[in-house]
Formats: C-alpha cells, sequence, structure tokens
C-alpha cells in the first residue's frame, strides 16, 4: 500500500497553491502545471476541479516524502501570480494572458514566501 | 471514330450484333447463349462475305436497342473474350452512337446516377484527350467497377473528367480510387495526385480510413499542416499519435502541435542507424538551497551518477542547442527561427554530457509524447515527454524507468561537465 502510494508520487513537484484565498499543496508532474496549456481550463474553473486529485492529504504521506519533497512553485490564482524555484523548467514563461511569472532561484527567499503556519518542513 | 475500318471493323460490328441480339430475348438475358460461337459464326459470315454487304443492316438493329442492352453486350464480350481488341468495345458503341456524347451514354457506360452525367458528358465531348484515356484498353469498362455506388462513382467520374491528369493518375493506378474515398470530403486534396498518392502509401501501410479522412479535414483548416506534410516534414503515423493521444492539443496549441509533429516526425525519420548520440543537462542553482538539484553527477573517470531517481529528468539531445540557450538565453529553435529571452532562464547552470546508445536514444523518442496536458494523454506510460518544443534544442523530460536505462546504458567513460 506504502509503495502504491510512493509509485505515484515521484516525477512531479509539490506546489503551493492559492484558490479563493485558501492554501493548498498539491504533487503532481509538471505538465500540470504549465498554465498556458491550461488556461482555457483555468478560465472556467475546471481546472480546480481536475487538480483537486493532486491535493496533499498530509495524514497519509510519508515523512520521508514531505522531508525530500519543499515546495517549488507558488501559484495564486487570486492575484495570478506564479513563482517559481523550480530549476529545470521555466513555469515563469508558461503562464496565461494576464498573469506575472516569477523566477525566483534563492530557496530560502522562495520558501519565506510561504506564510509560516502552512510550512510543513520547519517543525519549530 | 472506330479506327479498324474495312472488313476487320465489320467482323466486329457482326459479332457485337450477335453479341448483343444474341443473348438477349426482349430485353432479358438469354442463359443458354453461347458468345464464342456466335462470334465465330459471325466472323465467319464476314469473311466469306456474305455479311459484309448487309453490315449497315446490323448497324441499323443495333442501334435500335436501348443503350443498356448494348453496353451489357460489350461488356460481356470484353469478359468472355479476353483477346477482344482493346479499345475496341468503346469504339463499337461510338460506332452505334457516332452523335455527341449525351448524358444517357454517360450514366450508361459508367453506370453512374445522372447528377454529374450532363457535366461529365460536356467534359467528354470537349475532350478528345479524354475520350482517348477512356476509350484505350477500354478503360471505360474498369471505371465501372470504381466504387461499389453509381452516385459516388458519378462524382469521382466528374472529378476525373475535369482534370486529364488526374483521370492519367487513375488509370495508372486505380488503387488510388480508396484513397480519393478517402478524401471525399476535401475536394482539393481528393483532386490532388500527390495527396492521393501519399493517402493510398499511408492506407497501404495499415492506417485506418477513418483517421486518414480526419487527418485530410484537418489540413485542409490548417495551411501550414498542409504545407509540412507536403514537404515531408511531418508524417501520418506521427500525426496519430498525437491523435490518439491527445487530439486537445491542436486547438490548444496550434504553434507548438505543428512543430511538436515535425519534431516527432524528425525523430521518427532518423530513428536508424547505431553509434551514440550526445545527451546534455543544464543544472545547478543550488543558491540557499535546502537540498541539492544536481540529480546527475559526471564523476572524474567520465561515469555517471543519478542521485534521485523518482524526480524528473530534463535533458536535450543531439547537440546543446538547448542547453545554450537556457543558459544564454539566444539560440535557433527547430523551425529556423531565432529564439531570444532576456534575461536568460537559467544564467547560472552548468552543463553535463554524456553519450546513450543511438538504440536507446532512438527507443526514448519513438515512445515520447508531447508534454502538453500529459496527464490527459491516453498513450502516457510513464513516457518520456517532449518539452519546450519551440525552442531551441531537442529537450526531454524522463521519468525514473528512462533514467534507470540510460544509467544501464550510458557509454561508460563518457560523462563530463562542460566548462
Amino acid at each position: 500500500m506504502k509503495k502504491l502510494m510512493m509509485d505515484k508520487l515521484t516525477g512531479g513537484i509539490m506546489v503551493y497553491a492559492l484558490i479563493d484565498n485558501n492554501p493548498s499543496y498539491y504533487y503532481a508532474e509538471n505538465s500540470v502545471w504549465l498554465l498556458d496549456d491550461w488556461h482555457r481550463q483555468i478560465s472556467d474553473m475546471s481546472y480546480w476541479e481536475y487538480i483537486a486529485k493532486f491535493k496533499i492529504d498530509f495524514t497519509t504521506l510519508p515523512f520521508e516524502f514531505l522531508a525530500k519533497n519543499l515546495p517549488q512553485l507558488i501559484l495564486d490564482f487570486d492575484q495570478k501570480i506564479l513563482i517559481n524555484n523550480y530549476f529545470d523548467q521555466a513555469f515563469e514563461d508558461r503562464i496565461p494572458e494576464g498573469w506575472q511569472g516569477i523566477w525566483m532561484e534563492n530557496t530560502t527567499e522562495f520558501l519565506n514566501m510561504i506564510p509560516v503556519q502552512k510550512r510543513y518542513w520547519d517543525t519549530d | 471514330m472506330i479506327s479498324s475500318s474495312g472488313w476487320q471493323g465489320l467482323i466486329i460490328s457482326a459479332s457485337m450484333s450477335c453479341a448483343v441480339d444474341g443473348f438477349t430475348q426482349q430485353g432479358e438475358l438469354r442463359d443458354s447463349f453461347a458468345l464464342k460461337n456466335c462470334l465465330f459464326g459471325a466472323g465467319s459470315a464476314l469473311v466469306i462475305g456474305t455479311v459484309l454487304q448487309s453490315a449497315p443492316k446490323f448497324k441499323d438493329k443495333l442501334k435500335t436497342f436501348a443503350k443498356p442492352v448494348l453496353v451489357r453486350g460489350l461488356l460481356r464480350m470484353l469478359t468472355e473474350m479476353p483477346s477482344f481488341p482493346p479499345g475496341r468495345a468503346w469504339d463499337f458503341y461510338r460506332l452505334i452512337h457516332p452523335d455527341r456524347i449525351q448524358t444517357e451514354d454517360v450514366t450508361t457506360l459508367f453506370d453512374i446516377t445522372p447528377e454529374y452525367a450532363s457535366n461529365i458528358a460536356d467534359n467528354l465531348h470537349s475532350s478528345s484527350a479524354l475520350q482517348n484515356l477512356f476509350r484505350d484498353g477500354d478503360w471505360w469498362a474498369e471505371v465501372r467497377k470504381f466504387t461499389d455506388n453509381p452516385d459516388l462513382r458519378g462524382k469521382l467520374l466528374d472529378d476525373l473528367t475535369e482534370n486529364l491528369n488526374l483521370a492519367q493518375a487513375f488509370k495508372e493506378r486505380p488503387e488510388l480510387v480508396r484513397a480519393w474515398e478517402v478524401a471525399l470530403r476535401q475536394q482539393a486534396i481528393r483532386t490532388n495526385v500527390g495527396w492521393l498518392n501519399r493517402i493510398e502509401g499511408w492506407l497501404a501501410e495499415g492506417a485506418p480510413a477513418v483517421q486518414v479522412s480526419k487527418l485530410v479535414d484537418e489540413v485542409e483548416g490548417y495551411s501550414s499542416l498542409k504545407t509540412a506534410f507536403e514537404a515531408n516534414k511531418v508524417n501520418f503515423f506521427s500525426w496519430k499519435r498525437i491523435d490518439d493521444g491527445i487530439p486537445i492539443f491542436k486547438a490548444e496549441d496550434p504553434h507548438g502541435y505543428l512543430t511538436c509533429l515535425k519534431k516527432m516526425t524528425h525523430y521518427d525519420n532518423t530513428a536508424s542507424g547505431d553509434g551514440t548520440v550526445k545527451y546534455y543537462r543544464v543544472q545547478g542553482g543550488n543558491s540557499g538551497s535546502a537540498s541539492s538539484r544536481e540529480l546527475i553527477i559526471a564523476e572524474p573517470d567520465g561515469s555517471l551518477t543519478f542521485t534521485d531517481k523518482d524526480r524528473e529528468l530534463y535533458i536535450s539531445t543531439d547537440d546543446m542547442d538547448h542547453a545554450i540557450y537556457f543558459i544564454t538565453g539566444i539560440g535557433v529553435n527547430f523551425n529556423g527561427d531565432l529564439i531570444t529571452r532576456n534575461p536568460p532562464n537559467r544564467i547560472n547552470g552548468t552543463i553535463i554530457e554524456f553519450e546513450v546508445p543511438k538504440w536507446l536514444d532512438n527507443q526514448m523518442k519513438g515512445e515520447a509524447i508531447p508534454q502538453h496536458r500529459a496527464t490527459l494523454n491516453s498513450l502516457s506510460n510513464n513516457s518520456p515527454q517532449i518539452v519546450d518544443y519551440t525552442q531551441p534544442g531537442h529537450p526531454f523530460g524522463i521519468k525514473k524507468h528512462w533514467q534507470t536505462l540510460i544509467e544501464q546504458n550510458y557509454i561508460q567513460g563518457s560523462a563530463r561537465t562542460i566548462e
């Protein structure tokens, strides 16, 4: 059971998303986060319904997975801002019209963008 | 019109009279009719000259028959007498009905419904070259077998009589009829010999007719795609992979779709030979990072270490174009367009180079799918993804399975960090 879950949790990245001021974490492969490919679904809001299946349930996830998967992308659907800390693909260039895409190389600064109470990696 | 003048022509004429008259009885086929005997009898009669004098009488008699009866007789002659001189059946018909080709002649000779017959008759009337084409070898009798449907045959004949080159192509390659049927909805395609040959080639390779029809509709609505097919920059089976897997890609990102399709075709076309292929990876950006992002390490001895195969690994193949673009923000893409980005995406990146066997590169590219909404791609099976199609070079994203294959098969000693 645990192996099955871990098999699904590979090849993707952790994303912190704000939708209607509700923060959630998601884990999915990168194609899900190329927002320009989903601009129609984002416009008609079906995108949120689609990504719901990638929503993280912290009560079931192994610690080791969380420990090695810090967030690398912030999606603020309310302000239409994407902040990318993922080196390998330029998500910041793959945004719908009207969005702002930002590359933030410094991981510490990037993680500090996330509210303290939502930092699952910060156990202090 | 008839070219065999003299007694030989009259033998044929007399024979035909016998054939038409002999096997019908009040317009119905006579089962017991022996065609060969009749023909030989008629021929013999002519040779001895007894019928020669009465040839006009035969002709007049034949003219009284309904045209369908005459055509049935001619077809029977062609079927039962393989040695019957090619083209003479047409000649014979025209000898009996030498006037301007009428609608009824066309519907009867070609077994079509009247819808297009008037136009076809006009076309035939105005072109002796066309008439000769249908006459020579009595091709008209073969055209009668084109398609199972007289309505459709009329439409096809309408196309053929509008364009002599097209008709000649069909005469040389009757299998084009199948391609014509598949392309039926798009006149510009179904009357284009190049496209019909292309379609017939796909069908011969096992392409589903319904899907080829869909492609034909698509190219008529997307001129750049049509041009790409005509220039052999895209092929059907690469198109099919997108159509099967993620057809929505076409409408959602036409430019990315076409570029990706060209790349898939290129990979398909170059998937032969042996040797090795160079792979590149740009990595780095560790500033303030809590964990290393170096997913592969080029060791001093040229070996390669994979540090975390649970993460997607982005590499580019064949040349350094994508790696250089990612770091410098300048390059030329697969379409030949200069692409610039200022500032560059990842100015601090480091390039790792290594080599993989060509067979593995072929396999990886052969199974690759577009990254566009890849989670919805019905062909996706942890497949390699073609990414950033319109950027320079050949970048891919690969999952654990493919990383393991590379780890097991890369060329030992080939890994290095490019300074």
